[in-house]
């Protein structure tokens, strides 16, 4: 109840007090000033049929708020640090409680070689490590064939270091840009997943695991475009207790659960030219997950694309669009395989979903935007 | 949106908030706003 009441005030003083608390963007401390940024947005969604991203959108919800506070201080010519704070409410996601986004020291050695360490953003496709700074794009949702809401803070950042660079390369090529990480994860027990299983009876005390990976992407001799890939390899493991599914009445039994392979490839292209922004991607995630508890294997096979463009028609407005697909088989194994039926045929609306989206951005002040969204 | 994705995987239909199950298609209006600095 306190942090809604905090989270309220602190969403009210935003909008209502903007103007005084833009203003202050940055201070003095051992002499070397500190950058203060952040952000907050309020959604409104409404669905025609089927409610959306947890909340009751079929009867219109406002259940759609988050924000964020960062700071970062460029203590010398190659050392740089910052953190930033993050919280939202997304139906029952969040619930308000508020995470540390990302915490990190960074040092440049040159500039084809860097490191990172703390809880740094993973680097994951064009979006992933900018899921939060929705004034970077046109649309007031990432294409959730590739970026799922209810996923941000299980994705957004792993705790373990980075190094990453960039090589410019001789004759005009381009400059090639890599990052290789590893580290741990730790997802929120607000976050979709969680709250997905407990449909099961299945509530985590725990969800976590190593996660090592890399970035590779060439921006490209030809201006405005660049192309890249990722992977990402995860050991990620639950805990938790689950629901006596033979007798409830006599209490939870331990959960656990992990995976015998758990990876994503995701590949993009972005190309800007002037006004107009085009992008794509395509990312598959792979889980093969062994639930000990039930004896039950699960290899889930998620496949993402989407093509979006955006322009800028005025100074204070850009139109985008995108058509995105999205499809997911499940194949079951173990012991209880009988009672779980494989799902693998795509075509059917259980097992993928296709959208289309068509979104005007609008720039009130250099501060406020408003976007509206419609997705078919 | 045609379709409505996987009740094992959090990719936006979420069964608890649709007990009495899913239509096929899927029409949403969002409207955001946002202030940074």
């Amino acid at each position: 109840m306190h942090k809604r009441i905090f989270s309220s005030v602190f969403v009210y003083l935003c909008f209502h007090a903007g103007q005084i608390t833009l203003q202050a963007q940055e201070f003095k401390l051992l002499h070397r000033t500190v950058q203060v940024h952040g952000f907050v947005s309020q959604g409104f969604i409404y669905t025609s049929d089927n409610k959306w991203l947890t909340m009751n959108t079929s009867q219109g919800s406002a259940a759609f708020t988050d924000f964020g506070l960062n700071m970062s201080s460029q203590v010398t010519d190659k050392l740089r640090i910052g953190a930033q704070g993050y919280d939202r409410n997304l139906g029952p996601l969040g619930q308000y409680h508020p995470s540390l986004d990302w915490a990190v020291a960074e040092y440049r050695f040159k500039s084809w070689l860097g490191v990172r360490g703390g809880k740094v953003k993973t680097i994951l496709g064009l979006y992933n490590d900018t899921q939060g700074e929705d004034f970077l794009r046109t649309f007031a949702l990432l294409p959730q064939s590739l970026y799922p809401t209810g996923l941000r803070d299980a994705a957004i950042a792993h705790l373990g270091g980075d190094i990453y660079g960039d090589i410019s390369r001789r004759h005009r090529l381009g400059v090639l840009s890599y990052t290789a990480y590893a580290g741990h994860r730790r997802d929120s027990l607000y976050s979709g997943y969680p709250y997905l299983a407990s449909q099961f009876g299945i509530y985590y005390s725990r969800i976590d695991g190593l996660q090592y990976g890399c970035d590779l992407r060439w921006d490209t001799p030809l201006n405005g475009l660049l192309i890249g890939g990722s992977r990402m390899n995860e050991d990620v493991t639950g805990h938790g207790t689950l629901g006596n599914p033979i007798n409830p009445g006599a209490g939870s039994l331990p959960y656990s659960e992990g995976a015998k392979a758990d990876w994503t490839n995701q590949f993009y292209g972005e190309y800007v030219l002037g006004k107009l922004r085009i992008d794509s991607e395509y990312r598959r995630y792979l889980s093969d997950q062994i639930i000990s508890t039930l004896a039950l294997e699960n290899i889930t096979d998620v496949r993402g694309w989407y093509v979006s463009g955006a322009y800028r028609v005025r100074k204070r407005l850009a139109l985008g669009s995108y058509y995105s697909r999205y499809t997911i088989t499940s194949v079951f194994g173990g012991a209880l395989a009988a009672v779980s039926p494989n799902k693998t045929d795509t075509g059917l609306p259980a097992n993928h979903i296709y959208d289309k989206v068509i979104t005007a951005w609008v720039d009130l002040d250099k501060f406020w935007d408003v976007k509206l969204e419609g997705t078919l | 949106m045609n379709g409505y994705g996987s009740s094992t995987y959090p990719d936006g239909f979420y069964p608890q908030v649709n007990p009495q199950g899913f239509k096929p298609n899927t029409n949403a209006l969002v409207l955001k706003t946002s202030l940074n600095f």
